[in-house]
């Protein structure tokens, strides 16, 4: 178990003052079966005038924060202490025949799989293309175990994209990272989101964060730092199994979960509506600090 | 027999041939059929003409319009309205609406459940891909429950009738009761029109059923108030149902709002208004489910309000529909609703559609594709953009690409087989002859069920789903007439309810001050540019004098300031000197009036007051809608000799009688209007804007050379020639003019007239924030007090330098007045924007 204290700012700069503005946050690490999150508070500057927390549809903590004083700057930070277990599936990944066309099978016919099957259809981001197929269809020969499957195409993209901070950003379309072979951890995690849906599988989007300071001996991983993404796919004999394409890696202790869904647009960390503001600029800053 | 009569239709009931609606047998119309079969037989084509035209008068008049899907703003096209209504059998009617509620009751436990348990996921009757496929399942609006606690209040269900009399449903639409509106006016002109045979059949009553709308919207409202505000929310300006928005909302006495009117507080909704903030109770919502919040909702919407989703899930806000409701538009759940009644209520659906399936699954898909050219395929999600396709009707090649798209995403069809439709009687033009029908109807919540509107807007002549879905085609609509048994209909009733005494003081949105603020300086700039183009063509003839030339490029020079017609190169008009026929002088003066194309002209000026007009038409009396009605048809009437040929007598008649029908619309709008504060807002444009042009002029007219072509110019043009006259005879001197229109209050054309009315007027506005003087009026006291202690006769002498630094300073602070007003009432109208999602990594905080 390894104890993690994160500190993750966001903000805004506006060209003109803001009158009034909402946000919504998805900032709040998620408890799941390994990971217990401890003391979490969120700031903002200026205060909000008033703020609810929910919990959305994918079951992950949301915030929604409310400013009606007129502001240049909004600054929203977020602290919390998230306890991270190893995760057995990483650790020891266990030696399932189950093929992934077998899984396909059981998915469109298992009453108990019905509403996982919510994350095989395409999404705001993601849409199933004959090219994410065609991408994923050497890795994916009939038969073959879907754990091992999975294992290859992380490793696969890991090695044929290049890792390329300014090359995209969110708006990016799928299409032109698989062509031009280069982006940043999300665009990794849609892309095999996306091959994998493809093909009928369930997939979904994670979003949070990597330990900062590599243990000793080890490199620091791509997207420490930052905000971080990966991949998840269903095992319907053993749960979900997060693969991160962007570090070849099935996360375990050094992954700390925020939220997951669909795709990006539904945990995007931080987005709001102003009246006012003009132009605007953002700063990021992530601290992930192992207790 | 002149009429439908002499059509023999084919036998009822054989397979194949359409029902018709009217014919029983050849020369035997059905039972319910015979008063209007008397009407059109007994009646001379001439008489029925009469009717057609008397229908036609009354649509042009009111405006009644529908904006074509897909093409611009402005295009917006006359109402379609045939002048034989469409009547159907009681029994026949009562048995559909048995069929209508029972359909709207499964699609409202569809709903409850797809939003609640997913029971019908669950256990296999509706597919997952039909739920998780599409973006119309709002998965904001999952697990919680709307105020009154039902997911459908509002519906339209369109049928059609097949040949063997049976009625079939061709789609769902969820999205508060679109078409209603035009089915009223509709009843409203039919009723008139044809007021013996309407009394004959004893017509069932709409007002009743619109009573039950006011009743349960009215049971959302989370405060306990005696008069919730209600709030129609219209998807703007550019929507293609934006006439019945305005209509709907000035029926059920709701303010019409669009989203940036509102805002959410602490996850309340309130609208933005002239004296701050008020709380919205409930809804009425004509703006797409997924564009209601760009926050929880479609991130690239401008017509929402960032927090409803929020609001509505606290219970501090009724919607109606709730949000979500959208789910049952979907054509493809057509296809299940058979199943999911039998699942949810143990009943078989009465009211079956046209028969459906969803390609994504694939026995389906495999069944359609078997015959292929039997189907007409449709979008599975959304059908509201696109016509269908028919492979029976396309070449090799195209079906072969159709169907290849087919199958690589069979999830996103539907195929649907069309029934031929009934046939019914129509004046075309001059003769009778049959056309298809198709009936949207309307149903509205009613305790533990639903009500049907006992009518609907029928639909003649085209493709059977719905009225408001055709990118072409603008078919004729028809009234549909209930027979009723009553042998007196009772007046609709008022509600029941003490109203408190009230002057003033109602709540008005801030965006409507705005609206009506333009409004009148249209009115005013309108006025002003037909009188300088009158004034210049005036002064063209032989018989005016060697000066004229002067005056004419003084007018010319201030159409230019005004951007009514561009300064060509060098921003001075060419020389005024030359102005024969065909000059280019005499062609700037006919283009400000007369040129639509180009903006600022008169014409372009009208428009914009026209587009406006649509807006406020709710606080307009019925006379004044009728005056700028007929404003609006003006450009319409200018002789063609006037417009395109350049003839100067034609072209000065014509400006006469748009300044006649402009003092009109001042009279009826600004004087029979209760002084509150629409009314003020209004007047202050006009002020602003008569100050503004005034000061506009006086600085084109006067010294340096300033002569008496130019002064007498500038007092035509300011209708102050008679005054001037009257008082100082015919010697034209320049201090004396220059006080008569610049600081003589008594003149109510003088700019210290308006800046002073502009005075008293802005006393009278709520002030922000309690502050003592609000900045516009700290402003316009200043220049009140410029213009009234101006030493005019010093002014004027010299080489008149002081005089144009009194009105530059004067134009300057009324320009700046104008700004505050917005910025101080108007500005919280603005709209709000969508900040982008942080873009994944960006740079750190420390590093900038």
């Amino acid at each position: 178990m390894t104890t993690y204290r994160i500190r993750h700012s966001t903000r805004y700069e506006y060209e003109l003052p803001v009158t009034q503005a909402h946000h919504l946050a998805h900032l709040r690490p998620r408890g799941f079966d390994s990971q217990r999150v401890g003391a979490t508070k969120i700031e903002t500057k200026p205060a909000s005038s008033h703020s609810s927390r929910v919990i959305d549809y994918f079951g992950n903590e949301s915030d929604q924060l409310e400013v009606i004083t007129t502001h240049d700057a909004f600054e929203v930070t977020m602290f919390s202490e998230v306890e991270v277990l190893p995760r057995p599936l990483a650790e020891n990944p266990p030696a399932d025949p189950t093929s992934w066309d077998e899984v396909i099978t059981r998915l469109e016919t298992s009453v108990d799989l019905v509403s996982l099957r919510e994350f095989c259809f395409d999404s705001p981001l993601v849409r199933a293309h004959p090219s994410l197929r065609k991408y994923a269809e050497p890795t994916f020969a009939p038969g073959r175990p879907l754990i091992d499957a999975v294992q290859e195409l992380n490793h696969r993209i890991f090695t044929e994209f290049k890792y390329e901070p300014a090359a995209t950003d969110i708006t990016t379309p799928l299409a032109q990272v698989l062509r031009e072979k280069r982006g940043v951890c999300q665009d990794f995690a849609h892309l095999a989101v996306g091959c994998l849906r493809s093909l009928g599988l369930a997939a979904r989007y994670v979003s949070g964060y990597l330990e900062t300071v590599p243990p000793e001996g080890q490199k620091p991983l791509a997207g420490a730092d930052a905000s971080h993404a990966w991949a998840s796919v269903l095992l319907p004999n053993h749960g979900w199994l997060d693969f991160d394409p962007t570090n070849d890696l099935l996360p375990s202790e050094r992954h700390i979960t925020v939220a997951w869904g669909r795709d990006f647009s539904d945990v995007s960390p931080l987005k709001g509506v102003v009246l006012g503001g003009g132009k605007h600029r953002l700063a990021v800053g992530v601290d992930v600090e192992a207790a | 027999m002149t009429t439908a009569a002499s059509r023999s239709p084919g036998a009822p009931g054989t397979a194949g041939a359409p029902y018709d609606e009217f014919w029983l047998a050849p020369d035997t119309p059905r039972e319910h059929q015979t008063l209007l079969h008397e009407h059109l037989s007994q009646r001379k084509k001439e008489e029925l003409e009469q009717i057609r035209h008397a229908v036609r008068r009354r649509i042009t008049e009111q405006e009644v319009t529908f904006n074509i899907l897909g093409v611009p703003e402005g295009t917006d096209r006359p109402w379609q309205l045939d002048s034989v209504p469409l009547v159907v059998d009681r029994a026949e009617w009562a048995e559909l609406g048995h069929g209508l509620r029972q359909r709207a009751r499964v699609i409202n436990a569809v709903l409850d459940d797809c939003y609640g348990a997913q029971k019908l996921i669950k256990n296999g009757v509706l597919p997952a891909g039909l739920f998780y496929g599409h973006s119309h399942f709002l998965r904001a609006c999952q697990g919680w429950q709307p105020i009154g606690g039902e997911r459908l209040l509002l519906h339209c269900i369109d049928v059609g009738r097949g040949p063997d009399g049976h009625f079939r449903v061709y789609s769902d639409r969820p999205s508060g009761l679109t078409g209603a509106g035009y089915a009223l006016e509709n009843r409203l002109v039919l009723g008139r029109a044809l007021a013996d045979l309407f009394r004959g059949y004893r017509v069932e009553r709409l007002s009743g059923f619109f009573q039950r709308v006011r009743t349960i919207i009215a049971s959302l409202a989370p405060r306990q108030a005696d008069e919730p505000r209600v709030v129609l929310m219209s998807a703007g300006r550019g929507d293609e149902s934006a006439f019945e928005h305005a209509y709907l909302s000035r029926y059920l006495g709701y303010e019409l709002v669009e989203g940036h009117d509102l805002t959410c507080r602490s996850d309340k909704v309130f609208l933005k208004t002239l004296t701050g903030l008020q709380p919205v109770d409930v809804i009425l919502r004509r703006v797409p489910d997924a564009l209601c919040d760009p926050l929880m909702l479609r991130e690239d919407s401008f017509q929402g309000v960032a927090g409803l989703v929020a609001a509505a899930r606290q219970g501090n806000v009724g919607l109606a529909n709730p949000l979500g409701a959208s789910f049952a538009e979907i054509p493809a759940l057509k296809a299940y609703l058979p199943q999911a009644c039998q699942f949810l209520f143990n009943q078989q659906l009465d009211l079956e559609s046209v028969p459906t399936f969803w390609c994504g699954e694939e026995a389906s898909l495999e069944h359609v594709l078997a015959d292929p050219d039997a189907w007409s395929f449709k979008p599975a999600w959304d059908d509201r953009r696109q016509e269908p396709t028919r492979t029976a009707l396309l070449d090799s090649k195209a079906k072969q690409e159709f169907l290849d798209h087919l199958r690589s995403r069979p999830a996103d069809f539907i195929a649907e087989k069309w029934d031929e439709l009934s046939v019914a009687p129509l004046w075309d033009d001059g003769k009778m002859r049959t056309g298809p029908m198709s009936v949207r109807t309307f149903l509205c919540r009613s305790g533990d069920d639903y009500e049907v509107m006992p009518g609907g807007l029928a639909r003649a002549d085209a493709a059977p789903d719905g009225i408001f879905l055709s990118v072409l085609a603008n078919p004729a609509s028809k009234d549909v007439w209930v027979p009723s048994v009553e042998e007196e209909q009772r007046l609709p009733q008022m509600p029941d309810k003490r109203l408190t005494l009230r002057r003033g003081g109602v709540d008005l949105p801030s965006r409507l001050l705005d609206d009506v603020y333009w409004l009148a300086r249209y009115v005013e700039r309108a006025n002003m540019t037909a009188r300088l183009v009158r004034a210049g063509l005036e002064r063209m003839g032989l018989e005016s004098d060697s000066d004229a030339p002067d005056a004419r490029a003084a007018l010319l020079r201030t159409l230019v300031k005004l951007d009514v017609i561009p300064g060509l190169a060098g921003s001075e008009p060419p020389p005024a000197s030359e102005a024969g026929r065909g000059s280019p002088t005499e062609a700037l003066f006919f283009a400000a009036a007369f040129d639509a194309n180009r903006p600022g002209t008169l014409p372009a000026q009208l428009r914009n007051l026209h587009n406006l007009t649509l807006y406020v038409r709710s606080r307009l009396s019925r006379d004044a809608w009728h005056v700028l009605h007929r404003l609006s048809q003006w450009f319409g009437s200018v002789p063609v000799s006037a417009k395109e040929q350049n003839h100067v007598g034609d072209a000065i008649n014509a400006l006469d009688e748009v300044l006649v029908m402009l003092a009109a619309v001042s009279g009826t709008t600004m004087d029979n209007m209760v002084r509150g504060h629409v009314w003020l807002f209004l007047d202050m444009g006009r002020r602003v804007e008569r100050g503004s042009l005034m000061l506009s002029m006086l600085q084109q007219m006067l010294p340096p050379g300033t002569t008496r072509v130019h002064m007498e110019a500038l007092l035509e043009v300011a209708d102050s020639l008679l005054t001037y006259r009257a008082r100082y005879l015919s010697s034209l001197r320049v201090a004396p003019v220059v006080d008569l229109v610049l600081t003589d209050e008594s003149n109510p054309r003088s700019v210290a007239f308006q800046v002073s009315a502009l005075v008293e007027h802005v006393r009278k506005l709520p002030r922000p924030d309690a502050v003592v003087r609000s900045r516009a009026e700290r402003r316009i006291v200043a220049l009140h007090a410029n213009l009234l202690t101006a030493d005019i006769e010093q002014a004027c002498g010299g080489d008149g330098s002081g005089l144009r630094e009194l009105l530059e300073d004067s134009q300057r602070l009324l320009w700046q007045f104008s700004d505050d007003l917005s910025h101080t009432w108007f500005s919280h109208a603005h709209r709000e924007r969508n900040l982008a999602a942080p873009v994944w990594i960006d740079q750190d905080l420390e590093a900038t």
